[in-house]
């Protein structure tokens, strides 16, 4: 999976140039506006047909605003986000709806994320009922209990409601729907986070057939390091609304760059006792900075140990290093 | 079940859903009973000219504040006795049934589809669409019913239909705000993110994911304002701004009768359990609908009633087991 294509012959399913999104602070008061918080900044990658760029962050680091921004859900105040050749940043109305049919979501909580009061025949054809390719769920049955199948669950399924289904399973049934219309990138926000560890190497083992069968792109996020191992062609981690480093998954876990995915990785546990206390652990020191009154500079200086006075005043841009592996450091490129 | 092998095949099954949800009515016995008492109260007041015995305006002075036929000097002329001018209350409940439901149904249905549409508009929307609105509300909140009431009565001239208009006009905030609530919360579920995502318009994210969250609530607060309809048509009809005499109605009576607690109690006591008895049946009625809406309440209740016929046949279970 590691020789994947750096050619830039090969048009990438997703483009993302120096995206930004602005979060509005609720307003203090009567009279005082409200103030734009900048929750992501300068974001920029590519996805691939048929790659998984993992996007790895601690919590506030804005992967699920990247991944919403993407799906077009909120706005982006700044940057490109090009889907297979299109630029679709500003689309808006019925073609932003159509645009829909070609990348989906696949949400967190499996609880959640179906409605309790439709049967699974219902949810699974929403989409193509909602895209006009069947009229009603009746209709649209057979290819329901094709899609059941392809992530598992009997055809019996079709006819019964979300509570009947276990946490795993419905995280199935989520995936179901979210390939119904056949679309060329998901983005999957911490699919498996809510499932129990014995469940999770299930869904994500499906998720990779599902990805070998179909061509699929994903942008799959996630705090768990080893998942993100596993399933993930590329690797982006994120710090306070930036991109820190960006580089092929074996390039990132074996030769990080940026102090803080050290440290990061210096977290995972080795399931090998012996090894795992012989390892050094990189505690980061000092506080997340506050994005809300954001300082001039690197975001991660304050926490990082080869912070000099050059980090602390001018914010180091993101600069390729090697093939494929850029990092945003002035110390490390 | 026989209608299944019928050639046609829409009605059959149209039948057979129909079917289903009469069994699944049988088998809550409350339920039942309220969707009875309903029937029969609306039959009662759709029947009102052929049951009742006496016209309720025919006043009969000689046979003032009679009591029931069960107490002393009753007598079976007047089962429910007579009223301060000698009118048969029985034929007054029967007669009054009719301005009663008329107001309070109409009014919670309009009253309630203006709410609901306000409500929907201004949470899902949000944003400034949602401060209007919400502040509209919060206008006709504070401006005193009655008040508005009387103007518009006094303008239109007293009708049913006018209170019907009037009621409604007064009564549909509560509606919008607690609509306004849900919509709120329930735009943030990741179900309706994921819907609309996948591309729904927003039409259908409110009528299939939004709007079946609201049956609950809207079922107990329609309930709730009925009650509070019929007490507020007997304000308006006791100020003579209402029901015009000679027709009547159950808040009517009870607010005339009044007066009468101490010596004749069955003038408001009869009208008040008609009222009692609506509100109780519809109240039945309504639990069976929202479990019915529900399909992990539906299921529960199933296996419940699985489980109690097992306990009522316990010897029959036993052979089989041996």
């Amino acid at each position: 999976m590691s020789e994947h294509e750096t050619s830039p012959t090969v048009l990438p399913t997703l483009r993302v140039r120096s995206l930004g999104v602005n979060y509005l602070t609720r307003s203090k008061g009567f009279w005082s506006r409200p103030r734009p918080i900048s929750a992501l900044e300068g974001v920029s990658f590519d996805v691939r047909p048929g790659e998984t760029l993992g996007l790895v962050g601690e919590s506030g680091s804005g992967k699920t605003t990247a991944g919403r921004a993407i799906l077009r859900r909120i706005d982006s105040a700044t940057g490109q986000i090009i889907f297979k050749g299109t630029d679709i940043t500003t689309l808006k109305g019925e073609k932003l709806r159509r645009l829909r049919a070609g990348m989906q979501l696949v949400l967190q909580d499996p609880y959640a994320s179906l409605n309790p009061r439709m049967r699974i025949l219902d949810a699974v054809a929403e989409p193509l009922i909602v895209h006009g390719v069947v009229k009603s769920a009746e209709a649209a049955r057979d290819q329901v209990v094709e899609l059941l199948d392809l992530v598992g669950l009997p055809a019996d399924a079709a006819s019964r409601y979300p509570h009947a289904f276990s946490g795993g399973q419905r995280q199935r049934i989520g995936i179901a729907r979210a390939l119904a219309l056949k679309p060329d990138l998901v983005v999957a926000d911490e699919p498996v986070s809510a499932l129990d560890v014995s469940v999770r190497a299930q869904v994500v083992n499906l998720m990779q057939s599902l990805q070998r069968q179909l061509k699929l792109s994903y942008i799959f996020i996630a705090h768990d390091l080893s998942i993100v191992r596993h399933i993930s062609h590329r690797v982006a981690i994120l710090y306070a609304g930036r991109l820190v480093e960006i580089a092929d998954r074996d390039d990132i876990y074996e030769r990080p760059r940026h102090p803080y995915t050290e440290a990061l990785l210096s977290a995972v546990p080795v399931a090998n006792p012996a090894l795992q206390r012989a390892r050094e652990r990189i505690a980061c020191e000092g506080e997340v900075p506050d994005i809300a009154n954001p300082q001039p500079g690197c975001r991660f200086a304050s926490r990082c140990p080869l912070a000099t006075q050059m980090c602390r005043e001018k914010s180091p841009p993101l600069v390729e290093v090697a093939p494929g592996h850029s990092v945003a450091c002035w110390h490390r490129s | 079940m026989a209608d299944r092998l019928s050639s046609k095949p829409q009605t059959p099954k149209r039948l057979a859903i129909l079917g289903g949800l009469v069994s699944e009515l049988w088998h809550d016995k409350a339920g039942f009973i309220g969707f009875l008492v309903i029937a029969l109260i609306t039959a009662m007041a759709l029947l009102a000219p052929w049951i009742a015995p006496y016209d309720p305006a025919a006043q009969n002075v000689m046979a003032r504040l009679q009591p029931p036929v069960w107490l002393a000097n009753g007598d079976w002329n007047h089962i429910l006795g007579t009223d301060n001018l000698g009118r048969d209350v029985l034929s007054r409940v029967i007669w009054g049934a009719r301005s009663t439901l008329l107001i309070g149904a109409s009014v919670v249905l309009i009253a309630g589809t203006i709410g609901v549409i306000v409500g929907l508009v201004a949470g899902y929307a949000g944003g400034r669409v949602d401060g209007v609105l919400m502040r509209i509300v919060d206008i006709q909140v504070s401006f005193p019913g009655i008040l508005m009431i009387l103007l518009i009565v006094s303008v239109l001239g007293p009708s049913t239909l006018t209170m019907i208009i009037v009621l409604s006009i007064t009564n549909w905030m509560i509606y919008a705000r607690q609509v306004r609530s849900i919509v709120m919360s329930v735009r943030q579920v990741p179900y309706v993110e994921a819907a609309s995502v996948m591309g729904c318009r927003p039409r259908r994210i409110i009528f299939r994911h939004i709007l079946p969250n609201l049956v609950t609530p809207l079922l107990t607060l329609g309930i709730l304002e009925f009650t509070n309809i019929v007490l507020a048509e007997a304000a308006v009809s006791f100020l003579g701004l209402g029901v015009q005499p000679p027709a009547t109605s159950w808040g009517l009576d009870v607010a005339s009768g009044r007066d009468y607690i101490f010596i004749a109690w069955w003038l408001i006591t009869f009208p008040g359990l008609g009222i009692v008895l609506t509100v109780l049946s519809i109240n039945l009625f309504a639990n069976w609908v929202r479990v019915t809406t529900d399909p992990q309440e539906r299921e529960k209740r199933f296996a419940y009633s699985r489980a109690a016929r097992r306990m009522v046949r316990p010897a029959e279970d036993r052979a089989v087991v041996r």
